[in-house]
């Protein structure tokens, strides 16, 4: 019952949470999670383009605290609720890792591809991603805590 | 977590084609992609195709991976792709990637090019 008193406390008002979930800071976890967190929200009747883009975002946030917040140790907690409003799933994530740089959301630019394959990004596409499919992105550190929201749109 | 991925070589019509088996190319196996496709690539075939039939999910890990891959294998190679799905297909266009690969629907428009 805590989750949902969380769910409601974290300002995302009238809606109803249906998936909350703690996940390991591995890699493995995150990946495993997601397969049976899209599952749960396959069986909402969400249209395709909804649920990938949900899982999209979900995937390079919750790799970002792994890599970043947590740099890749094992045993940390990820906490992930997930609610529905009329038309859109409001997305919450707390870990109790490092900090983002300066306190606040990567710009996540565009990659330059103009330029020679040996020369082409094999990173960098994580927070572009989140910005291009995510609405209402915010980002709160409290003590010892991050705390990511966002939104997508249904 | 035994995470499984594979990745298939068959010769079809005198092209080695790969067939990625797993539903995720995601950061759980990248390291993985990037070990098979090594091995694959060091036999030095001119162009390989990438079958990504089953992968139902890619994240941006996963599309480093194949940027990854393309790039080792130097210039006068290719690696091309085929049979994207819905998911797969939306992040090589929101990150512009399907402008730097060439993806054909099937493996067979693949082959007949």
């Amino acid at each position: 019952m805590a989750s949902l008193a969380l769910v409601k406390e974290g300002g995302l008002p009238q809606c109803k949470p249906i998936v909350h979930v703690n996940i390991d800071s591995t890699q493995a976890a995150v990946s495993a999670s997601l397969r049976q967190v899209c599952i749960q929200l396959y069986t909402l009747g969400l249209p395709a383009e909804a649920l990938s883009s949900a899982e999209i975002v979900l995937a390079e946030v919750l790799n970002n605290i792994v890599e970043h917040a947590y740099q890749n140790q094992a045993g940390q907690n990820i906490a992930l609720w997930i609610g529905q409003a009329k038309k859109r799933l409001n997305f919450k994530v707390v870990d109790q890792g490092q900090p983002l740089p300066d306190l606040e959301l990567p710009a996540g630019k565009a990659t330059d591809l103009d330029v020679q394959t040996c020369d082409l990004p094999e990173g960098g596409f994580g927070w572009f991603l989140i910005k291009s499919l995510a609405k209402d992105i915010s980002y709160n550190r409290h003590p010892n805590e991050n705390e990511i929201q966002f939104a997508i749109e249904v | 977590m035994g995470q499984k991925m594979q990745l298939n070589q068959e010769m079809m019509d005198g092209q080695p084609v790969l067939h990625l088996k797993s539903d995720r190319l995601d950061a759980a196996v990248v390291l993985q992609f990037k070990d098979f496709f090594r091995e694959i690539a060091e036999k030095g075939a001119q162009r390989l195709i990438l079958d990504m039939k089953d992968v139902q999910f890619m994240d941006s890990s996963g599309l480093g991976a194949v940027v990854a891959a393309m790039k080792s294998l130097g210039p006068g190679r290719k690696l091309d792709l085929a049979n994207l799905t819905q998911t797969v297909e939306k992040v090589f266009k929101l990150t512009r990637m399907d402008t730097v690969f060439k993806i054909y629907p099937t493996v067979d428009d693949a082959i007949k090019s």
